[in-house]
């Protein structure tokens, strides 16, 4: 069976780099975008799409907030399931006020980030 | 008495008419020595007592048996006796038969009587004189009540033109001055002479007499008895006064008014002290109302430093947290290959990388902390400035050569230019904070485009200027980029705790120098930094 792929939206090069190491060193596939507009683009495009979309919530250009209400109108982005990631303090109530499935707080535990891709893709 | 000369013949008739004279004599005498009221006696033409009634008894003390026979002059006090007085009297009463006076006269007991007397000559047919008649009456009570009443005014005179600290004057009732007190002549400066006669309303301004207020005043006096009014008054000297004025109408026992009077108070320091207690109340109320108004700004300036600060906390926290993230998830997965005894697999590469990786987070995190406590050390005034002596330009070469390859990251290409050497006294350690945190920002901003840096020298001065072709800062944001916890354009989300260019102004400020910035939207943005040659802490 072959594992669905992962989406990662953060700035942050680090993170998203540590992130996407990892995450393939475990058999995934792994996409990334440095912002909102740039990962709308990539996943636009994509033919098939990810099991999971790891978005951060501030960027430039355009942040995870705006991503999230540009998901929402697209039909077939819509139905991808996202996890929220944020030091933000107040990320409860934002996720829950987004409608996000899922929220984890930076900076994120190695066995969560596991979990998450282990519960989205297989 | 038989005060006519007899006839020589008497007829029956006439001696019928002799008795009936004598019997009307008799009840004349009966009713002159009844009259107690009236002393009422004789004297023969010298002036020795022959007759005595009972008033005169009362009045004078002595019965008709002490009395009859002695000179009148006993009455008389001594002053009197000596300058012939009686004798006087008689004389004047003979001449132009009667004589009339009051006086102080001598009872018995040698007490003294107000008497009012009036003596009168007795001629008989032929006109010669055989005496005198003499009525006295007793006065002295009439006359202490006069005097007590002349004593009375004269001292409410005295009274009300001794007074100084009030005008108290009399008007006529047709306004004109009757009579002027020293309070007056204080208060209004005129002097009784000039001022008896005049009409009143030369003490009131002009409007005032326009308007009538003059014959206003009286006729309300007149009408309901007083007037009371306070008002600017003139003074003989054309000042003006703040008085308090009284006019009271006076009226005779018939009711009549006879005249006004007029008292007048100087209260120009008192409405003066009332003018300034009011004018010190509404500066006191106009202070108030500043004071709120300030402590309001007060407030609203700590709403907005608490606002900023708790901004700053989110914001510093999600900094922190940043590099703690890739820092996390490489220790944990490297511990869980230590776990699992698949570390060996893991070629020296992918090794290298996540030592990298830490190390840069730790880097960045270290950065954090010391900006973090750079704000602090500003704040409580502890930024301490070493200085020595070392060449700036040797300083920035070292830097940018210690930093290539974030340079080369940034993909802007960075040309400095500069003399050979420059060499000043600073803080080395604190210029090479200030000229990496401006590059850092050149390179952050500066969208991959050319970065110059120019370092010259003007005079005593040093300038860096740092150009970048970046995104550049909108006009109403230049002021508040050297603030603390600003950072541009949350949108653009370039992270940071937004302290640099606060830090930057700082150090720069403190070494003496200055800092400023032009910028235009998406042309870029020049900082320029200049410094003294030689610092001074």
């Amino acid at each position: 069976m072959t594992k669905k792929s992962i989406f990662i939206v953060e700035d942050d090069a680090d993170i998203r780099q540590s992130m996407s190491d990892i995450l393939q060193e475990l058999g995934y596939t792994v996409g990334s975008a440095s912002n909102g507009l740039d990962a709308l683009t990539q996943l636009r495009e994509m033919k098939e799409h990810p099991g999971v979309i790891i978005l951060d919530l501030m960027m430039p250009v355009l942040d995870g907030m705006g991503f999230r209400k540009e998901q929402e109108k697209d039909q077939k982005l819509f139905t991808i399931p996202t996890v929220l990631l944020s030091a933000d303090s107040r990320l409860p109530i934002k996720a829950k006020e987004n409608g996000f499935q899922e929220f984890v707080k930076k900076p994120i535990e190695l066995e969560h980030l596991i979990a998450i891709a282990e519960k989205y893709c297989g | 008495m038989n005060i006519k000369s007899s006839q020589p013949k008497a007829s029956p008739e006439l001696h019928e008419v002799n008795s009936q004279l004598a019997a009307q004599e008799q009840i004349f005498k009966l009713l002159v020595e009844s009259v107690i009221d009236y002393g009422i006696f004789l004297m023969d033409p010298n002036g020795f007592i022959q007759s005595w009634n009972a008033g005169a008894e009362k009045i004078e003390g002595y019965k008709a048996s002490e009395i009859i026979g002695k000179h009148f002059s006993i009455f008389y006090l001594d002053d009197d006796i000596q300058r012939q007085h009686p004798q006087y009297e008689i004389k004047q009463a003979a001449l132009h038969g009667r004589y009339e006076e009051e006086g102080w006269r001598l009872k018995k007991d040698k007490s003294k009587f107000w008497a009012s007397i009036v003596i009168t000559s007795l001629r008989n047919t032929e006109g010669k004189l055989i005496g005198f008649a003499k009525v006295t009456r007793d006065l002295t009570e009439k006359k202490e009540v006069e005097m007590q009443l002349r004593l009375s005014e004269e001292r409410s005179r005295r009274m009300f033109e001794g007074i100084k600290d009030y005008s108290f004057i009399t008007l006529n009732t047709d306004g004109t001055v009757a009579s002027w007190n020293e309070g007056a002549r204080r208060i209004k400066g005129y002097e009784k002479e000039e001022i008896l006669g005049k009409y009143f309303s030369i003490f009131y301004t002009e409007d005032d007499i326009q308007m009538g207020k003059c014959e206003y005043e009286l006729r309300e006096a007149s009408e309901t008895g007083r007037f009371e009014d306070t008002g600017w008054r003139v003074r003989k000297d054309g000042t003006k006064f703040w008085a308090s004025v009284l006019i009271t109408a006076i009226r005779n026992e018939n009711g009549n008014i006879i005249g006004f009077s007029k008292v007048t108070r100087d209260i120009t320091d008192k409405k003066r002290a009332e003018d300034l207690l009011r004018m010190s109340y509404v500066n006191l109320e106009k202070r108030v109302e500043e004071r709120t108004k300030e402590i309001s700004e007060t407030n609203d300036k700590l709403q907005k430093a608490i606002q900023v600060r708790d901004e700053f906390l989110s914001i510093a926290s999600h900094e922190l947290r940043t590099p703690l993230t890739p820092l996390k998830l490489q220790i944990q997965s490297l511990a869980a290959n230590i776990r699992k005894k698949t570390y060996t697999q893991i070629n020296e590469d992918r090794l290298q990388k996540m030592a990298d990786t830490c190390n840069k987070a730790i880097s960045r995190l270290s950065n954090l902390v010391d900006n973090l406590l750079d704000v602090s050390r500003i704040n409580s005034g502890k930024l301490k400035l070493y200085f020595e002596e070392f060449d700036l330009i040797e300083l920035i070469n070292e830097i940018i050569d210690r930093h290539r390859s974030d340079i080369s990251f940034s993909k802007s290409e960075l040309t400095v230019e500069g003399p050979q050497s420059l060499i000043g006294v600073f803080d080395r350690l604190r210029i090479e904070q200030i000229f990496l945190n401006l590059l850092t920002n050149s390179l952050k901003y500066g969208k991959g485009q050319p970065i110059e840096i120019k370092i010259f020298q003007e005079s005593n001065t040093v300038v860096l200027k740092f150009i970048d072709r970046g995104m550049g800062i909108k006009q109403e944001d230049m002021n508040r980029i050297f603030e603390r916890f600003e950072r541009l354009n949350p949108e653009t989300a370039i992270g940071g705790l937004g302290l640099g260019l606060y830090i930057t102004r700082q150090i720069v400020e403190a070494h003496g120098g200055s800092i400023k910035v032009s910028s235009q939207i998406d042309l870029g943005s020049t900082f320029e930094v200049r410094l003294p040659l030689e610092s001074k802490s």
